[in-house]
Parts: structure tokens; C-alpha cells; sequence
């Protein structure tokens, strides 16, 4: 049925007009044509009605609607002002326009009932409502196709921000939004937490809060609100370990931990807040799962007038997820105990796990953090060390080396794949050692060695004094048939000396080389070397002696006998013997060209020990990030550190006073970071750091930034919108699969949900839930499910209570009417405001013909009747 | 009771000049008629009755004059159109399918059973309204059925995914957020949709219920749905490229040729890896040109695109460097794939002098000691959030000043105290970056940092406006963070005014400065648990229309007093 042509509701109904010519006949035949045509014409009228005609047409009528904010963002004055010019709004509008209003407020806008109704339809919503929402509802109120109007008049203070789809559809309506800016109330409030980073166990934790206030001195307090924190995510499993040691860490604040219904976590200094302030909150969970927190601000004096309700300025609910500890993998040596040290120091915040020797070791990639704590190269096998290597440089492991005498250099870590991975060069010092020698040469000067003889003997003689240093000893004794000291026994570094009484030796006289023997004997054995030495030069044409006794004698006294047969040709069997007696080696220098090295003694090195034992002083450097804080002036002196020196590139944040080598360094090598600290951390060098009670909480935050950025590698993002909830997870590493995902019901018991790919590396989770009910979730990699991270999106978390809404977020009134096409005026220009109307594409409207043809249909019975009555010509009776 | 055609004064003063009228024609003398009688008895009466000029009689014969009255008043009332009491005791909503997907039935087939439905109902306090791209309302609250039709005309399903489950989430938080006392039970009936999420029926008020109006025939489901179509960085490395994931659910199990890409009109080579899990078919297509052309999906032998999807335009900056800079940054600058360092004509610029002319500045400010990254942004508060969003993640926070208050030599002025370096944001008429020089140098770690190469990268784009292209594009949805107000296929320009933009449909939207973005019809991928909606019981009031009973009750008195009057029994 086409629009402007009538149509009939119950067509079926016209088939009664096929009846009619009954009228003519029944119950008596009808002569009276007049009357029968007005009877007719009655009675198709009646059926006429009955069919139901109507026709569809354009229709001029407009509908306005109205929304009247009330809620309490809105000063008293301006709440009643525009309730008060609701009459004369009304009275602007066009005649005959359709009106209905929505009110934003917790009571029922106060009206008489000749107001009320004036509007087709009125409706109250709570001031909670979102601005989104009631956009959404007076759309709702304009028939499709009709011209009409939205004003709204309101602080644009919203709840919920999404308001751009309901205002892109007034858009594409062509509906215009006109807007009455309201004023909005100043009294300071919350506008909003920021918590950057992960909240972890035994971690400091910062909450960022921002305030705002015309002026005000506020002072802000976070609570518990839970007796304890509830474990979540591994049922039946500890979560976390808890620290029973009051350890400073939470810089002389109260950190909880005995059940309290309003346990002040944190609590700020008292501010003066102009405008807008961000004041951080520092606290330090004892337990991983998720925490019910209250945050308040309190004004001066301690008030906390208008924060006794959630819907306050001055009072929030937050909901944290607080993760689990690092897991830190402990690989000790020589330190017995070490890692239950280590784990007290440490505290909550760290999960060790240590490996003893000869068991397995964990898997790299469920740990955040490796700790090889003075333990040698040779006991980490070397498969591991590579697979360190890898984990460090492509995945993000944290590496920390630390220790004493077993590390660093003195452990034998200088060659291995790690050390290229360390900030510091490892320092090992070596000493080369030269044992002192005494050499008495005894040459035989006899007549036998004329000639060459005794030039060869002379050049052996040489080359054996040219290997001895200035600390060793040389005398001459020559033997021609007495024997003498050619050159006593002196030192090595007279050369000039001893070559000179070498070249006035001159052969001649008899061969008696005992005595010569004994000579030298005695001039040794009160000499005070490490090695003794008598070299024998002779052509071997000498006496027969008791050699053996002697030089056996000289042998047990250390001093070794060596003997070089001079001259060409034949052996000396003799010699031989002497040199076996005298532990020594026999030679054969036959000439010139043959002329034998005579090895006295074997040079050595030996490792020096490069750790130094203390007090050593310290110099601090390095930034808050890493102290905590402001930096301390000083430490307690170190009792000992292993030398290193500093790489380039790497951060230094202590080292020593007196020759500046590193004691604690750090760096970035691939995608992780390694960091060196060269004393042991709970051993007898840094025992003096016991005194300092800051100690743990700083080696937990060096460990901490040294661990791997994240422990799942992804980037979760959780938001509501509305009774829809998504989880969308972004891959933070190439390859690392997919991510999964739990949702703990009401029982704490988890709940697998699925994440589907929607881009590479980019992945959703998507479902609905009410928007009443807070959220937890425990996230994973999927190939690592045991390996969690905890996240709670709180009930209505796409809602902020009106009373903490950044003015500065609201809703752009001028902008919203500009971008639909409508006005923006104040409330002065109200009364006169005509709120035009757009949109109109196809109006239609009904109207019935049904109640006109029943209006005519009684005309027609009344003329009926006068017809029946009227009188006629006179009849004859 | 009202009456819609007469006030209330009217109607009551038509009763006496009805009353009156008839009276009137009632005193009419009865016009003779010829009779023959069979006695003469009857001569007084017709004397009588014979009296000659006489227009009116005595008022005779009460019962005649009361029943038409009657018959009057009906016809009056019919005419001033009286309705039974229009304050309603609920509300109804009728809530039909609009999205393209998982329709039940035809159009033709719900408007059928929706208008059968209407005419159990009382008009008051109910509504139809159609679930598409957005909300129409087709049938206000009060008005007439038949208009239905008529707007129900030219409606198709459209290319948006179904709302249905969020908008009765919507519904259920405004019944809960309406206070007690101006509260109306709401009932909605759905068309079009079989079940919703267990989660949000098992939540919904109390004075809040669900039902489901069956409509018969079924149609089948679409053959091809489109689960995934988004888009990343090249894996490769390749700056200028991006892998492409697609993800398909067939219908029927049939040898399934593998889609075809076009890109700008032109087909596309590639071939991608396939594996199939959990029964949709995931195709990657890797190394894609990013040069901001319009890729399209076909499958199964369709002509129309089932998707769409625009490849960014990620084009070389040329970046200028001012000599003189530390060498890590110029390796940093040298490692990224997507910069090049030119000396002149640069799209940006990194130095200590604050000469700018136009072209966009990073500028490391050789005298500033203060520990600070400050911003300058255009785009308001909006920006700020997208900006603290982009810059947030690379943890700019966590970088350490040793101690700003170093002297000359390096060492530490006494009483100062290290700091952290901090973000600063402000509104301006032009995008800059503002950090101190020192920020390079041995007092901070930011050189060290995992964040030092990420920023820079992230800085000189930000600074151009290149935008990460969001990677996924779906119809129904919202683009985080993306205030632009873009204009739709239909030429509207759609403003979301602060918020984020809503994609009402698949298609096309430009923004003013050109950017295109191109939405496609994605599955919802909501895994939640469904319940099946119970079928709508009705506790029928019928409907209010008195009008046509007093129509109904006027014509059978009339046909009753047409007899009486032939048959001589009424005058």
C-alpha cells in the first residue's frame, strides 16, 4: 500500500457491502427511493468505519525532545533555573509538536500535572546515567523518518565517554542536538588513578592520583579494604611468600600485612591542590592475587565531609592486580646457604629457585632473572652458558653475576661465552716466575786443552752464563792440576767480570778435576738459590777419583752436575757417569757449530689472587630509578670485591673510592640486561652492608631492573563497554605464539576463554558480562601456561561517578550542537529558543477516517429521519 | 478514558444539541401512509392522525426517542474516537534483527509476525524498533500499527554485525539506573535472534524480561564469513611492507578455492601459508606493499568484496641531523628501516638550534638541565590520551637522571637529589619534542635504555603525523582512541565530538585531511556462553481500539431499528 493512498485495516470487512441491496428488499421492498438511498448510504458509511480507512501522509508534526540534567554536578541555582524555563521553552516550541522529556536525576522533577501534560511522555533516569545513554533514549523517542529535535541542557559532565555513536546518529538523522551549557559545580575531587607499570609482590608500588580543586589543601589516604589479600590464580598452590621481617623497605610507612578492615597502605603529604595536581601513592604489597583498595582524599583538618559515599569527589574504589614475585633462578658455588640467605634478603618479591649441582636446570624461559652467585666457569656446563647467551641477548632474560673468590676472573669466567655478556672486563693478573740459579764452571785448563779445546769451552761457558739473570750466581774454577777460582762466585750481573776471567783462562798444566769438583762443591752449599748447577768442561782426559760418592753427596745437597765433553770425535763414557751422578746431562760440544744449550732452569707463571680484601670505601653514583630515592651519601665500607674494570657503555653505580673499580655495573646487551655486582651479596664481603638497612630493598630493585621486562610477552589491554567486555593482546616478540586467557568465576575456579587472531600477532578476546560484575583474569603464553599475569577490569569500568569527572573531559556542548547541526545558547537565551527541527526525511503520520464516516453516518441517520417525517403532498384517506 | 478526535467540553456539549435535534425530529408528525383497514373502529385515530396542516405532534412513542438517541450517542462517541486508559502498566520493546549476518527469517516474513504481534498489543507503552547499523525507531510508543509498513519499507539488513546482545545490555542498565519510583516493568521481544549470553540474561532486573517472537521460514546462514581481515608490520623488517592475516568460515564443506586479494583493482600474487584451525580457514599473506592502496577480498567466486581493508602509505622519512650529535643516536637513526638521513629537504629535523622553518623539530636543547620530555600537540585533550598512550608503553618514565645539578666538572652541587625524568604535554599550533641534550650524556641512562632506539623511532613519526594504521577495522565498533570525525559513503560527516569514532557499517570513511579508512563486516568473535530465549507467551490485553466495537454495536442497532421500521413497528 503506497503512502497518500487509503487504505483499510480490515479490508476483508468490505465484503459486507455486497449486502446492502438487500436494504431494498428485506425485511419489506422498499418504495421510498429517497429513503432507501439514505439507508444505503448509512450503512456503507457504518461499514466503511468498520473496514478501518486510513492514509498514511507526510506529517508536519515535530518531536522535541527535551533532557534536563538534574544530576549533582550541576549547581543548585542552575538546576532550578532551567527547571524553572522548562514552561517557557515549551511555550516557544511549535504548536501541535510532539514533546517528551528526560530528566537526569535521582527524584522525579517536581511538575504540576497541566505541565506534565504538555509532554507526550516523561522520563527520569538516574544522574549516573551516561550523557551516551540518554542521547541514545531521546533518539530513541523520534519515529524514524520524522522531523524533530534533541536539546539538552547540562554541565556535559558524563559518566561514560562513548557518547560518539549516539551523536553520529543524531548526525545521520539529521536530528540537531541543541545544548544549554549548565555550570558545574567546583568541589575537589578525584579525576583519575594511574598506575604505570606492573604492581608486583614485595614491590614498590606508585599509583599516580590526580586531583583537582579550585583551592584546597587535601591529603590523600589509600586503604585496604580487604582483611587479607585473597590469593588467586593457582588454587591450592602459595602464590607468594611471605616476609614475617620488618625490613624498611616501605620507608617508614605502615605496609599492612595484619588483617585490618581500614589499614592505611599509603598516605600522602598534605597538598595544596590549585588546579590540577598528580600526587603519587607509594605502597608495597606482601601478597600476589587482587586487591580491593580504597582511595580518599581528605580535605584540611582532616575531613572527610562528602566522601563517605563511592559517588563522592573525594572517595574511590580501585581494584589492582598484583603479580607474582620474579622468578629468579639461583645458581650458588661456594657459599653454603647462599640462597636461603638470598631469599630472607630479598623477600617476597623474588620466587628462587636453585639448582645443585648435578641436578637439572629449569628451563630458561620460565624464569625472569638468572643469578650466578660465586660460583666457578667449570660448574655451569657449557651447553647452559650458550643457551644464557640466547636467553639474554634474544629473548630478555636478566642475567646478574655476583660472588668473590669463585667468580669473575678467579673463577675462570674470562674465556667463557658469558663474559662478553658482562659490563666489567675481568681483571686476572699473572706472575711470571724466574727461579735464581748458582752455576760454578769448572774448566779444565789442562795442557790436553790446548787449541780449540779450550775456545769451545770458552763459548759453552758463554752461552751458559748468557740465560742467567742478575739475581742468579756464576764462578769459574779451573783446573790445570790445582785447582782455582778463576772468577769467584758472584753475582750474574757482573758479566764484564766473569767474561774477562773466562778469557784470560789458558790451557797448560796437568788434569786434576777432583779437587776442582770439591771446590766447587763447597763454594755452592752455602749459597742461598733456588737451583744449584756445576758445569764440567773437559776433553775427559782426567783422573780417576771416588766422583760417584761425591757428586751423589752434591746431588742429595741439590747441587745437579752437568758435563760437556769439549773437542771432536769420540765419547766419554765417564762423563756420562758423572752427569748420572750428578743428576746433571751430559753434552758433546764437538765444535763450533755444535755448541749445546745447557738448560739450568724452567721460567713459570702463576695466577695472582685478584681479589682484594677490604674495608674498601665506596663512591655511589646512578639515579633514583635505581637508589629508590635520593642517593645515600655513602655506605659502610666493603670487606672485600674482586677486581674489574668497567666496560664501555656500561652504568656504574658503585665503585671503589681508591682506584675506581667497579663493584656494582649494568648494562643492556641485546634485549636484555646483565648486571655485575663483584662482592658477594650475602657472603663475607659485603657483611658489613648488614648495618645499612636499605640493603635489601636496593639489591631487590637492582635485581628487579635487571629481570626481564615482562614475564608473558604480550601487552594486554582490558576495557568495558557496556555489558561488552573485550581483552585484546598484542605480541610484544616475534614468534611467541599465542596468548591464553582465564576468567575466575565467583568461586575463584578458572574459567578458559579463547583468544582469536585478528591480526598478526594481534589477538582478541571478546564476551559478554554484565556490567555490575567486576572481572579477574589470569593471562598467559600459551605455550607457558603455567607462567601467569593477572589482570581485573572493575565493575563499570567504563563509568566514572559523576562527582569525579575531569571538567576538562566533559562533553563539548558548543562542538556537539555544531556538529549536528543544532545551537548552543546559555540559559538567559532559553526562553525565547524555538528549537528548531531537522532531519524529516519521510514524516508520516496516520490519519483515520473511521470516526469521519461514523460523523457523517450520523448525519445521514438524522436526515434520514427528517426525511421520514417531512410532510408530504396531501393524501386521500 | 480519552478521546482523541474531540475534547472532552465538545463531545459533552454535542449530547444535549443531539438530544434536542432528535427531539425536534421526533415531534415531526409521521407522514401518512395508506393503509386499508378491515373496521371502522379506527376512525377516531384517524381522524386524528388525518388532522390537516399540523407539522408536529405531542411527543409520543418515549422508547423510540431513547433508542435513537442511542444510536446517535454511539455514532458521536465513534466520532470523538475514545481510547481506553493510556497510562501503560509496562513497557514493550520489540527489538528486530537489523545486522546482515545470522538472520532467522526474510524481512518480509518478521514485519509479518511483528504486525500480528501488534495486534495483541495495546499501542501504548510499546515500541518496534529495528537493530541495524544504528537504532530506528520504526513504531513509537502510541502510534498507530499501520504506520509500521510504511517505515518498515526500504529496510535490508545491513552490513554491521548484530547489537542485539549489547543493546540489551544497554537496556538492562538503564532499567536498573531509572529510579524506583517512575520504573515500568520492561519486557523486550526479540526478532530475528534465538539466544543471547547466559552471563547477561542470568543479570538482568528483576522487572526486566526477555523473550523471543518466532518467525518462520528460516533462511540459511551466509556461505563465506569473514572472521578476521587485519593487517602488521612486515616481519620481514621490510618498512615499507606489511603481512596480511585473513581468516574464513565456509558454510558447506566443499573444496574451498583459496581468496583472491586485489589491491587498487589489480590482483594479487602472493602466495599465502594456510593452515585451518578449528574449522576457519587462516591465510597469511606476508610482505604486501604499504603504499596506502585498497585491498579487497573475494571469495568463493563472488563478484562483491567481502572484505576491505586500506595498506598504509609507510614511506622513508628523510630525516636531517645536525652535526656534532652523539654517534649512538645517529646508529639509532641508522638502524631504522623506515628513516633516512639526507642533509637537505628532510620531512624532520634533529638538532640544538631552534630554527625550524616549518619543517617538523625534535630539538635537544643544549642549556635545559630540567629532565623533561615536553610535547606539543594539537589535537586537545584527546590527543594528550593518545599521545600519553603511544609514549607511555616505552616506559619514558623509567629512564634515571644521575643528578641534574652536576656542575661543570660532574660533580654533584650538595643537597641535590636525583630525579626521574618526566613527560610533559601541552596544547599548541604545532607538533614539537623538546628535551634537554644532556639527556644523551653520561648523567642519565636513556643512552643505555631499552627505550633510547623506540623513541626516536616513535618521535619522528609522531612529529610527521604518521599514524600507525590501526590494524583491524570492523564494522560496529569503535577505533580506540581516534576522535577524527570522518565523512561516510553516503557523504554525512559523522563528528564523535571528543569521543572515539563509531563505525556504524562496512564501507568507506574519509577524514578531512583525505585519510581513508575502509571498514569490512568482521565476525564478533563473542565466545560467550549463549542461552536460548524463551518464546514470547503473551498475556494478550488485545488492543485498545474501542472504536471499532461502537461501530460494530451502531450498525446492528441501526439494522435493528431498519427492521422495526419496515415492519411498521417504529415510527
Amino acid at each position: 500500500m503506497s503512502i497518500l493512498a487509503i487504505t483499510f485495516l480490515r479490508p476483508e470487512l468490505l465484503l459486507l457491502l455486497l449486502l446492502l441491496p438487500l436494504l431494498w428488499f428485506l425485511p419489506r421492498r422498499l418504495e421510498d427511493l429517497g429513503q432507501g438511498l439514505l439507508r444505503t448510504l448509512l450503512f456503507g458509511l457504518l461499514i466503511l468505519a468498520l473496514a478501518g480507512p486510513v492514509q498514511i501522509h507526510e506529517s508536519a508534526v515535530e518531536h522535541q525532545v527535551l533532557i534536563l540534567d538534574q544530576g549533582p554536578s550541576v549547581t543548585d541555582g542552575d538546576r532550578q533555573a532551567s527547571a524553572d524555563l522548562l514552561r517557557q521553552v515549551l511555550s516557544s516550541m511549535r504548536k501541535g509538536s510532539h514533546k517528551s522529556l528526560i530528566v537526569l536525576a535521582d527524584d522525579p522533577l517536581s511538575m504540576t500535572a497541566k505541565d506534565r501534560r504538555r509532554f507526550a511522555r516523561v522520563q527520569t533516569v538516574s544522574s549516573s546515567s551516561s550523557l551516551a545513554t540518554v542521547l541514545e533514549q531521546a533518539s530513541r523517542l523520534i519515529p524514524e523518518g520524522s522531523k524533530g529535535a534533541v536539546t539538552l541542557m547540562s554541565d556535559g559532565l558524563s559518566t561514560g565517554r562513548e557518547w560518539g555513536a549516539a551523536l553520529q546518529a543524531l548526525t545521520a538523522r539529521g536530528l540537531p542536538l541543541h545544548t544549554v551549557a549548565l555550570t558545574s559545580v567546583s568541589t575537589p575531587r578525584i579525576t583519575g588513578v594511574e598506575i604505570p607499570g606492573v604492581i608486583r609482590v614485595g614491590h614498590k608500588a606508585v599509583l599516580h592520583v590526580r586531583v583537582r580543586a579550585r583551592q584546597a589543601r587535601l591529603r590523600l589516604k589509600l586503604y585496604s579494604r580487604d582483611p587479607e589479600l585473597q590469593k588467586r590464580g593457582r588454587p591450592g598452590e602459595v602464590a607468594g611468600r611471605s616476609d614475617g621481617r620488618s625490613d624498611g623497605r616501605s620507608d617508614g610507612r605502615s605496609d599492612g600485612g595484619s588483617a585490618s578492615e581500614q589499614q592505611v597502605l599509603a598516605m600522602s603529604e598534605e597538598i595544596l591542590v590549585q588546579g590540577e595536581s598528580l600526587v603519587p601513592l607509594e605502597f608495597t604489597p606482601k601478597e600476589a592475587g587482587f586487591l580491593q583498595l580504597e582511595l580518599r582524599a581528605e580535605t584540611s583538618g582532616g575531613s572527610t565531609v562528602g566522601a563517605r559515599s563511592p559517588g563522592s569527589g573525594l572517595r574511590r574504589d580501585l581494584s589492582i592486580a598484583v603479580q607474582d614475585p620474579i622468578r629468579l633462578l639461583y645458581l650458588g658455588g661456594r657459599l653454603q646457604g647462599g640462597s636461603e640467605e638470598m631469599s630472607k634478603l630479598l623477600g617476597p618479591g623474588f620466587a628462587l629457585t636453585e639448582t645443585s649441582q648435578g641436578e637439572a636446570i629449569p628451563d630458561l624461559e620460565s624464569m625472569d632473572l638468572v643469578l650466578l652467585d660465586d660460583v666457578g666457569e667449570k660448574q655451569i656446563p657449557a651447553p647452559f652458558q650458550e643457551r644464557l647467551v640466547q636467553a639474554v641477548t634474544r629473548e630478555g632474560l636478566g642475567l646478574c653475576m655476583s660472588g668473590g673468590r669463585n667468580s669473575f676472573g678467579p673463577g675462570g669466567w674470562q674465556k667463557s661465552p658469558v663474559a662478553k655478556m658482562l659490563p666489567v672486563d675481568l681483571a686476572q693478573k699473572e706472575e711470571k716466575k724466574d727461579p735464581s740459579t748458582a752455576l760454578a764452571i769448572i774448566i779444565d785448563t789442562s795442557g790436553s786443552m790446548g787449541g780449540n779445546r779450550i775456545i769451545l769451552a770458552k763459548e759453552v761457558s758463554r752461552l751458559a752464563i748468557r740465560r742467567l739473570l742478575p739475581h742468579d750466581k756464576v764462578g769459574i774454577v779451573e783446573f790445570y792440576g790445582t785447582k782455582h777460582w778463576a772468577a769467584p762466585l758472584q753475582s750474574a750481573a757482573n758479566a764484564i767480570e766473569i767474561q774477562r776471567a773466562l778469557n784470560r783462562l789458558d790451557a797448560g798444566g796437568g788434569t786434576i778435576l777432583f779437587p776442582a769438583v770439591q771446590e766447587a762443591y763447597y763454594g755452592l752449599r752455602n749459597v742461598q738459590t733456588r737451583y744449584k748447577h756445576v758445569l764440567i768442561l773437559t776433553d775427559a782426559g782426567v783422573e780417576s777419583g771416588p766422583y760417584e760418592q761425591l757428586l751423589r753427596k752434591m746431588s742429595r745437597d741439590g747441587i745437579r752436575v752437568s758435563t760437556v765433553l769439549v773437542g771432536p770425535g769420540r765419547h766419554s763414557e765417564f762423563l756420562v757417569e758423572l752427569a748420572d751422578w750428578g743428576k746433571g746431562r751430559y753434552y758433546n760440544a764437538s765444535d763450533r757449530f755444535n755448541l749445546p744449550e745447557v738448560l739450568l732452569k724452567q721460567p713459570s707463571s702463576s695466577r695472582l689472587p685478584a681479589y682484594r680484601p677490604g674495608p674498601i670505601e665506596l663512591e655511589l653514583s646512578g639515579g633514583p630509578g635505581w637508589w629508590g630515592g635520593p642517593r645515600p651519601e655513602t655506605l659502610p665500607a666493603l670487606d672485600g670485591y674482586v677486581e674489574a674494570r668497567v666496560r664501555q657503555g656500561s652504568e656504574v653505580l658503585i665503585k671503589t673510592r681508591s682506584e675506581g673499580h667497579p663493584v656494582l655495573a649494568s648494562w643492556r646487551y641485546g634485549l636484555g640486561r646483565v648486571t655485575t655486582l663483584t662482592t658477594e651479596p650475602v657472603g663475607p664481603g659485603s657483611r658489613s652492608l648488614d648495618s645499612w638497612s636499605g640493603y635489601g630493598a636496593f639489591l631487590g630493585r637492582v635485581l628487579a631492573r635487571t629481570a626481564r621486562d615482562r614475564s608473558v610477552p604480550f601487552r594486554f589491554e582490558a576495557r568495558r563497554q557496556g555489558a561488552r567486555v573485550e581483552i585484546q593482546a598484542l605480541a610484544q616478540e616475534r614468534g611467541v605464539g599465542r596468548p591464553a586467557i582465564w576468567r575466575l568465576d565467583a568461586d575463584d575456579q578458572p574459567v578458559a576463554l579463547r583468544f582469536h587472531e585478528t591480526a598478526p600477532g594481534t589477538f582478541l578476546c571478546r564476551f559478554t558480562a554484565s556490567e555490575s560484575a567486576a572481572l579477574r583474569f589470569l593471562l598467559a603464553q600459551a605455550r607457558f601456561p603455567e607462567l601467569r599475569q593477572r589482570l581485573v577490569l572493575a565493575q563499570d569500568s567504563d563509568r566514572q561517578p559523576e562527582m569525579q569527572i575531569d571538567p576538562d573531559a566533559g562533553l563539548d556542548l558548543a562542538r556537539a550542537s555544531l556538529a549536528t547541526g543544532g545551537e548552543h545558547l546559555g540559559l538567559a537565551s532559553l526562553e525565547s529558543f524555538t528549537a528548531p527541527t531537522g532531519g524529516g526525511t519521510r514524516p508520516l503520520a496516520l490519519r483515520d477516517y473511521a470516526p469521519w464516516a461514523l460523523l457523517l453516518a450520523l448525519l445521514v441517520l438524522l436526515l434520514e429521519i427528517l426525511w421520514r417525517r417531512l410532510p408530504s403532498r396531501p393524501q386521500a384517506l | 478514558m480519552s478521546l482523541l478526535a474531540l475534547s472532552l467540553p465538545l463531545f459533552l456539549l454535542g449530547i444535549p444539541v443531539l438530544a434536542f435535534l432528535l427531539f425536534s425530529l421526533h415531534r415531526l408528525r409521521i407522514r401518512h401512509q395508506r393503509m386499508e383497514v378491515v373496521t371502522t373502529l379506527f376512525w377516531q385515530e384517524a381522524i386524528e392522525e388525518a388532522r390537516a396542516r399540523v407539522l408536529v405532534q405531542r411527543f409520543r412513542h418515549p422508547l423510540v426517542y431513547a433508542f435513537l438517541l442511542l444510536i446517535s450517542l454511539l455514532l458521536w462517541s465513534g466520532f470523538s474516537d475514545p481510547r481506553l486508559a493510556s497510562d501503560p502498566k509496562a513497557q514493550s520493546l520489540i527489538l528486530v534483527e537489523g545486522a546482515r549476518v545470522h538472520q532467522g527469517s526474510t524481512p518480509e516474513d518478521a514485519l509479518a509476525a511483528v504486525q500480528d504481534l501488534l495486534s495483541e498489543m495495546p499501542s501504548e507503552g510499546r515500541s518496534v524498533i529495528w537493530c541495524g547499523a544504528r537504532e530506528r525507531t520504526l513504531l513509537a510508543s502510541g502510534e498507530h500499527a499501520a504506520l509500521l509498513e510504511a517505515r518498515w519499507q526500504k529496510l535490508e539488513p545491513q552490513a554491521t554485525p548484530s547489537h542485539l546482545a549489547a543493546i540489551v545490555g544497554r537496556l538492562a542498565r538503564q532499567q536498573r539506573e531509572t529510579p524506583l519510583a517512575t520504573r515500568l516493568p520492561l519486557h523486550l521481544i526479540l526478532v530475528g535472534t534465538e539466544t543471547l549470553p547466559k552471563d547477561l540474561l542470568s543479570r538482568l532486573p528483576r522487572d526486566m524480561s526477555v523473550q523471543r517472537l518466532e518467525v518462520e521460514p528460516r533462511s540459511t546462514r551466509a556461505a563465506i564469513e569473514l572472521v578476521a581481515l587485519g593487517m602488521a608490520p612486515a616481519s620481514s623488517g621490510a618498512w615499507n611492507r606489511v603481512d596480511l592475516l585473513l581468516r574464513l568460515r565456509a558454510a558447506l564443506a566443499n573444496p574451498k578455492s583459496p581468496p583472491r586479494l586485489e589491491l587498487a583493482g589489480s590482483p594479487v600474487t602472493a602466495s599465502p601459508s594456510h593452515r585451518v584451525e578449528d574449522g576457519v580457514d587462516r591465510y597469511l599473506f606476508t610482505d604486501l606493499p604499504a603504499e596506502g592502496q585498497l585491498l579487497q577480498v573475494f571469495a568463493g567466486g563472488s563478484k562483491m568484496a567481502l572484505g576491505s581493508i586500506l595498506l598504509p602509505k609507510r614511506r622513508v622519512l628523510q630525516v636531517q641531523v645536525e652535526e656534532g650529535l652523539p654517534p649512538e643516536l645517529l646508529a639509532v637513526l641508522e638502524a631504522d628501516p623506515g628513516l633516512r638521513l639526507v642533509d637537505s629537504r628532510p620531512d624532520v629535523r634533529i638538532g640544538t638550534s631552534t630554527v625550524t622553518d616549518g619543517v617538523p623539530h625534535l630539538w635537544l636543547d643544549p642549556k635545559s638541565r630540567e629532565p623533561v620530555f615536553r610535547f606539543t600537540q594539537t589535537e586537545g585533550s584527546r590527543g594528550e590520551t593518545s599521545l600519553r598512550r603511544r609514549f607511555g608503553s616505552l616506559g619514558l618514565d623509567g629512564i634515571d637522571a644521575e643528578d641534574p645539578d652536576v656542575d661543570g666538572a660532574g660533580a654533584a652541587k650538595s643537597g641535590s637529589q636525583g630525579v626521574q625524568v618526566r613527560v610533559d604535554i601541552r596544547d599548541g599550533s604545532r607538533r614539537s619534542i623538546q628535551m634537554p641534550l644532556a639527556l644523551l650524556g653520561h648523567g642519565y641512562n636513556f643512552v643505555q635504555s631499552r627505550v633510547f632506539p623506540l623513541f626516536f623511532a616513535q618521535a619522528l613519526r609522531w612529529l610527521t603525523a604518521v599514524e600507525e594504521a590501526p590494524r583491524r577495522v570492523a564494522a560496529g565498533e569503535i577505533l580506540r582512541g581516534d576522535p577524527s570525525a570522518r565523512t561516510d559513503a553516503q557523504g554525512v560527516r559523522l563528528d564523535p565530538v571528543g569521543a572515539s569514532f563509531y563505525l556504524p557499517r562496512a564501507g568507506l570513511y574519509q577524514r578531512a585531511d583525505g585519510a581513508v579508512l575502509a571498514a569490512s563486516l568482521l565476525s564478533p568473535m563473542d565466545d560467550s556462553e549463549r542461552a536460548v530465549l524463551p518464546p514470547l507467551q503473551l498475556d494478550s490485553a488485545g488492543s485498545s481500539s474501542m472504536l471499532f466495537w461502537i461501530t460494530l454495536l451502531a450498525l446492528l442497532a441501526l439494522v435493528a431499528e431498519w427492521i422495526l421500521v419496515r415492519t411498521g413497528r417504529m415510527p
